[in-house]
């Protein structure tokens, strides 16, 4: 060896953040005793001691360790960011709604006036939507169609009429405002096993009434509850509560709410801005944070009293990007996100969008259902925008540490917001709260209480440190 | 016993790190919604 000026670290290869070596980003959590070391690119991480971190960071058990695992962390991410087929659709079958929620992200002109799909086209379009899920899915698998809205109901007996004649080819669910659920219309869709999502925001009527209204301006949280209390604890009842400025502060009593009725799976979507109501109700990262987190452990103290879990969805997706990330059950919050991808949406007039959040954007249409075949739509431009949409391809989401547990959603509100799919979320500082605070969960060692049951099931563990 | 008790409270306690991660098959657990869940969003089989 030639002798020269000494090179201080033995070890260039296992050296971190420089060349070939692992780039570790440390993220502090909030934990009193661990620190995270994320590298980003895998969306692998692990919590190491306060105290250790730079012998983690400068000694060569942690990069050899994971230089080890990393081609196979990589390939897993990868298939969940690139490599999936689509498996559900978002089926719009009407774009009028009996209520005028504040937030909506369909235009208001849409909810009020606009068209219905008839009963023999939609039976034409899940006849179309059959056939190409036949062809790209292994035959054991069931595509799910969600009928969504505005208000599917509204078009009771054509949508009773597609899930009856496509029962053995869907797996079906509708997303309701629980206020045309007759007992009749209940009986229907619980003796087929329908997935049902209501939506709710508040636990009492002057907090719930607040955004979810008839076009008149009258409540229709008596209905709602009166629903909510019929279903019991049917086990595919999901409640989706949209967070806003105006039940922020009411969260966990929601949480007990719904939790007292018996139900287990509920997401609290923060409000998105994807149209000028939702826009002026969307909370500050700092209201919102807080608030969240509140609701979220009114969640785990009452399964920790009554042994009975209410499990936040979207929060349980976040603990599952991190400790399984391509097992994830929703793509919001992922880069490039589902829309277009893993799932699509179908409006009223047949046209195709990448998501229901686009619906209002008739550019991102990809072509209609009844003219043009879908394999064809979802290659479109507009699909190829959302489906390449990336977060290492813009600022300042390219060097951020949990981009992968982020996915900087939503493009269409991003697109509402700025006129461009190339820009941070909205709720940027948020997402990067709730990373560090479901890695202090982790810390803590109380993934279970926030996680469905059984969320290891068919999963291969892997061993970095 | 006097020394035992000396040697536990000045040993430092010894912390092992943390880090969970879990492969999925190929088009295995995903279930791709987005703002909405099925039945706590698992995949279903057919016939399962």
């Amino acid at each position: 060896m030639a002798k020269g000026v000494p090179v201080t670290g033995a070890h260039l290869a296992l050296a971190v953040n420089a060349g070939a070596g692992p780039h570790f980003d440390v993220l502090e959590v909030g934990h009193p005793m661990y620190v995270a070391l994320i590298e980003a690119d895998t969306a692998f991480f692990s919590l190491v001691p306060r105290e250790a971190v730079l012998d983690y960071l400068l000694g060569v058990d942690l990069p050899r360790s994971y230089l080890n695992k990393e081609a196979e962390l990589k390939k897993d991410l990868d298939n969940v960011r690139f490599g999936l087929l689509p498996l559900a659709v978002y089926f719009n079958p009407t774009e009028r709604c009996n209520l005028n929620c504040s937030y909506c992200y369909l235009p208001a002109s849409q909810r009020r006036s606009g068209i219905d799909m008839p009963a023999p086209r939609l039976l034409e379009a899940l006849g179309r939507l059959e056939d190409f899920f036949r062809s790209l899915l292994p035959p054991e698998v069931l595509p799910q169609l969600v009928f969504h809205g505005s208000e599917p109901l509204l078009v009771r007996e054509a949508v009773f009429q597609g899930i009856e004649a496509f029962s053995r080819s869907f797996r079906f669910g509708v997303q309701t405002n629980a206020t045309l659920l007759d007992r009749e219309a209940l009986q229907f869709l619980v003796s087929r096993e329908v997935s049902l999502g209501l939506s709710l925001d508040g636990a009492v009527a002057e907090v719930a009434d607040r955004t979810r209204r008839t076009w008149g301006g009258s409540g229709v949280f008596p209905q709602v509850v009166r629903v909510l209390e019929e279903l019991g604890d049917y086990p595919h009842l999901n409640v989706i509560v949209t967070v806003t400025r105006e039940n922020l502060e009411h969260l966990p009593a929601l949480v007990a709410f719904l939790h007292e009725r018996g139900v287990t799976n509920a997401l609290f979507n923060p409000v998105r801005g994807t149209q000028p109501g939702g826009r002026e109700l969307m909370p500050s990262a700092e209201e919102l944070a807080p608030a969240f987190f509140t609701a979220l452990e009114q969640a785990a103290k009452l399964y920790e009293k009554t042994g009975r879990q209410l499990v936040v969805g979207n929060f349980a997706n976040l603990l599952l990007a991190l400790v399984a990330p391509s097992a994830r059950r929703l793509m919001c919050d992922i880069s490039p996100c589902g829309g277009g991808r893993t799932f699509f949406a179908v409006a009223a007039s047949g046209e195709v969008l990448p998501c229901s959040e686009f619906l209002g954007f008739p550019q991102f249409s990809g072509g209609n259902l009844f003219d043009t075949p879908l394999g064809e739509i979802l290659e479109s431009p507009p699909f190829r925008q959302i489906k390449t949409r990336r977060v290492e391809d813009f600022s300042p989401c390219h060097r951020c540490a949990v981009r992968h547990f982020c996915g900087a959603p939503c493009p269409a509100e991003v697109f509402a917001l700025t006129g461009n799919l190339h820009q941070p979320p909205p709720y940027c500082q948020f997402y990067h709260l709730q990373a560090r605070y479901a890695l202090k969960i982790i810390g803590e060692g109380r993934l279970e209480a926030f996680l469905w049951k059984g969320w290891q099931e068919g999963l291969k563990e892997v061993r970095v440190l | 016993m006097k020394e035992q008790k000396s040697q536990a409270t000045t040993k430092k306690p010894t912390l092992s790190p943390i880090s969970l991660r879990y492969l999925c098959d190929t088009q295995g657990q995903q279930v791709g919604l987005s703002h909405y869940l099925m039945k706590a969003g698992r995949r279903e089989q057919k016939n399962g």
